[in-house]
């Protein structure tokens, strides 16, 4: 509402609806006076032109008092034009009036503004001081009253307007409309507006109003209301220069939408009171209670010229969060990991503005849980205070009993956090992660241009393999994951890591380096690292998967490793027995396994005789090469192709020996996987 | 021998732009796991979209995402409901557009996929359903 319009606080209207009233009163006195002369010329007609004024415009009014001794009052009003709005065609027709000198009474008038017929009663009592005016739809089904009633005495006035369901749409087509305008599509008033004041200017109102069957909505849809019941409990005094005013609105009924926010009316209430002064609206008390999230304390000060807000204070404690969530935090986070979160418990906020900008955010959490309706994350029992300040650095601390991240499980932990400005930090932090645990050092987290920024160093606590193969839902693996992490750090929406992470695998030690992960928590992660496992124990791996037996050991490097939702689309993979003296013997069953696996692998017609007499065999060197582009793996084994065209995966050596060759070169990848996968579930190998 | 030359070199030419045109195909049935996954979480929500797209309420933008244009044809308690669908719907088409670029092996293709992708949307939309055109405005199908 533009400042020229708070009718309460220039005056401006009001006044000139005083002068107008009295210019108006004195024209008919002078009406009166002449009557005689009128009655000898039973007809009068006086036409204005135009009447302008900053506030309104009157465009061809013409007055008319036809006949005598009942004289018919007629007033036509050709344009009427405030603010943006216009009305044509204003008639108000009075037959009979009564003049005299004391009084002017209309008992059987009509009113038509547009399309819009009404009857009208109104009396002016000068001896009484009294002014009465009473409204009432012409088909008056909903039994449909406006009633204003003026009483004077000397310079002081009051004034009551009541409304008996009184139609609001025609109420709120006055008001001054923008272009991306609300129509009100219905509202039933019903209740009374009392006014008070000395001459031209109001000392006090009060309105008791009910608002009923509101209805209204803006041309997309995307603001709008329906079945809306709101009590409004109002009162305002002036109290030398200010006024001091007192408010309370309750909606039991109703619904709302205002992009991207839903609200259903279920007895929320907003109270209020405060003061109005030197174009200042100061809130000194307020209360907005949200019915089944909990209540909130709030100040303010509100420039009404520049319609700024210069500051404001809010206090809410234990709010209800999956109220909160629903309404309000999940509409703002359709983009994030929160759109389809779940929350249960209480939060606390404390909010202080002031000089356009926010001075202190403080919030508290209180036996919270949030779960991802994915599945891909969930803590359990988080409590938190967390204070931010624009000027000071803050302390504060998160704590929950227990977690989960995309389905590894973390224990109860502690996390002291620092706020300075927009950045924040964790200088240590220990979260269990399975058997094990995770040391988090010098976290620290800021906003940049690009979005969201942070990094950590860190240290990975020995974690069992096989629990965290299980908890991944990924093929089992034995050992353990442990090392440093010189620094990880997210920016532009990528995680990477530099340094290399080393952890125990199979007796042997794996190395994953070039890490970079983007999107986690997306439908579509991306990873990409390089790889190395060197003196990987196969008879422990072998044994693991119930594979068949091999003994030995074998060193790994995949090179240029990109997955694409945990899945691999891209590898340079190379595998080939470690350097060193150790036991290498294959089974019968891993042999039968190896064949069934590559599907055109091959052994000597000799080999393939005894291959049934002998549970072991010897080798010198297993070999295997797979560049995976896609589905399609590329596959080789040890050393250049041999004379017919193969390559050889393991070449045999002692008694009984075995030398395995592989001749498909090209290998469908997730049909390899699956043979291996039923080799394992299985064991009992496919024959091909 | 002139026209002989000629003869060549426009077939040499003609092989070379066929050949460019081979080379430069994009494969808009790339099948990563991405693309799966994107492709099968959108094959779920589709079905709660239908009655959207039906009523008018959602419609298939020119740059091949889809918004909601007429929010009057949802009751309001489900307002918010749809912008979720919206924007889910949405995320996971940019994502969609970006992957199989990537999976083509040129993420500047992006762009030119989406394009194509926006008009076999279009294309593939039943009677009655709403579309952006070219200028910005929009037809009912």
């Amino acid at each position: 509402m533009k400042p020229d319009r708070l009718w309460f606080h220039r005056g401006d209207f009001l006044d000139c609806v005083y002068r107008l009233f009295t210019r108006f009163w004195l024209f008919f006195l002078i009406l009166v006076l002449c009557f005689p002369a009128i009655a000898a010329t039973p007809r009068f007609d006086f036409t204005l032109e135009n009447i302008r004024h900053p506030v309104f415009s009157i465009r061809s009014a013409g007055i008319k008092l036809i006949g005598a001794p009942s004289p018919t009052l007629e007033i036509n009003l050709g344009e009427v034009a405030i603010g943006k709005q216009t009305w044509h065609g204003l008639r108000l027709r009075c037959n009979p009036v009564h003049i005299d000198r004391e009084s002017m009474n209309c008992n059987t008038g009509t009113l038509q503004i547009g399309e819009r017929f009404m009857t009208m009663i109104f009396r002016l009592s000068l001896q009484h001081k009294q002014f009465v005016l009473e409204i009432r739809p012409a088909s008056n089904k909903s039994k449909e009253k406006w009633r204003l009633e003026v009483n004077w005495q000397a310079s002081k006035w009051q004034g009551v307007l009541q409304v008996v369901n009184g139609e609001g749409k025609f109420l709120a087509d006055l008001l001054p409309q923008g272009d991306d305008r609300i129509q009100v599509h219905q509202a039933i008033l019903n209740g009374n507006i009392r006014l008070s004041g000395n001459n031209a200017s109001v000392s006090a109102l009060s309105a008791r109003l009910g608002i009923s069957k509101l209805s209204f909505s803006d041309a997309s849809g995307l603001h709008a209301g329906e079945g809306i019941d709101l009590q409004l409990d109002a009162d305002a005094q002036q109290k030398r220069n200010d006024w001091q005013w007192r408010g309370k609105i309750t909606w039991p009924e109703g619904e709302i939408f205002w992009q991207p926010f839903y609200f259903s009316g279920e007895g929320h209430q907003l109270t209020a009171r405060g003061t109005v002064k030197d174009e200042r609206i100061n809130i000194t008390q307020g209360e907005f209670n949200l019915a089944g999230t909990g209540k909130a304390d709030f100040s303010a000060v509100a420039g009404i010229a520049d319609q700024s807000l210069q500051q404001a204070w809010l206090s809410a404690r234990d709010l209800e969060l999956s109220a909160l969530f629903g309404s309000i935090i999940r509409p703002l986070a359709v983009d994030t990991a929160l759109a389809e979160t779940e929350a249960a418990g209480q939060m606390n906020i404390d909010w202080r503005y002031q000089g356009n900008d926010n001075q202190e955010l403080i919030v508290g959490l209180q036996d919270v849980s949030l779960t991802d309706a994915h599945g891909r994350f969930a803590v359990e029992r988080l409590n938190a205070h967390i204070p931010w300040n624009s000027n000071e650095k803050r302390d504060g601390s998160i704590r929950f009993s227990n977690a989960q991240m995309v389905g590894i499980p973390l224990g109860e932990t502690y996390i002291p956090i620092g706020t300075d400005g927009m950045r924040f930090s964790i200088p240590r932090a220990e979260i269990p992660v399975l058997d094990g645990k995770m040391l988090i050092e010098n976290f620290v987290a800021s906003m940049q241009a690009s979005g969201w920024q942070w990094q950590f160093d860190g240290l990975l606590a020995p974690i069992s393999m096989e629990k965290l193969t299980e908890s991944l839902h990924i093929q089992p693996m034995f050992g353990t994951l442990s090392g440093t992490i010189p620094r990880m750090s997210y920016a532009n929406s990528i995680m990477t890591m530099d340094g290399e992470l080393v952890f125990g695998i199979f007796d042997g030690v794996a190395v994953a380096r070039n890490l970079a992960l983007s999107g986690p928590l997306s439908l579509t992660p991306h990873l990409t690292m390089d790889m190395a496992m060197y003196h990987i124990d196969l008879d422990l791996l072998t044994r693991a998967y119930s594979f068949g037996n091999m003994q030995g050991r074998v060193d790994v490097e995949i090179d240029d490793l990109e997955l694409i939702n945990w899945e691999p689309v891209k590898f340079d993979a190379k595998l080939a027995s470690s350097a060193g003296d150790y036991k290498r013997r294959i089974s019968q069953a891993a042999i039968k396994n190896l064949i069934a696996l590559g599907g055109g692998l091959a052994v000597t017609a000799i080999q393939k005789s005894f291959l049934g007499l002998f549970e072991q065999f010897g080798y010198a060197e297993i070999g295997w090469s797979c560049k995976l582009r896609g589905s399609v793996c590329n596959m080789g084994g040890i050393g250049p192709a041999t004379h017919d065209g193969g390559y050889m995966l393991i070449k045999g050596s002692g008694i009984p020996a075995i030398t395995i060759t592989g001749y498909n070169r090209k290998v469908d990848w997730p049909e390899l996987l699956e043979r291996l996968r039923h080799a394992i579930e299985s064991g009992n190998p496919i024959i091909h | 021998m002139y026209k002989q030359l000629v003869r060549f070199m426009m077939l040499v030419s003609l092989g070379c732009l066929l050949y460019a045109g081979t080379a430069t195909a994009v494969d808009f049935e790339a099948n990563t796991p991405a693309v799966t996954r994107l492709k099968q979480n959108m094959r779920q929500r589709h079905g709660q979209l239908v009655p959207f797209y039906d009523s008018g309420a959602v419609g298939l933008t020119r740059d091949g995402l889809i918004v909601l244009r007429d929010a009057n044809a949802v009751p309001l308690s489900g307002r918010q409901s749809v912008n979720s669908l919206v924007a889910a719907e949405n995320q996971d088409r940019n994502a969609l557009y970006r992957e199989i670029a990537l999976a083509n092996n040129h993420p500047e293709w992006e762009g030119n996929i989406r394009s194509t992708f926006a008009q076999r949307w279009i294309a593939s939309a039943r009677s009655g359903w709403w579309y952006q055109q070219e200028n910005g405005s929009w037809q009912r199908k």
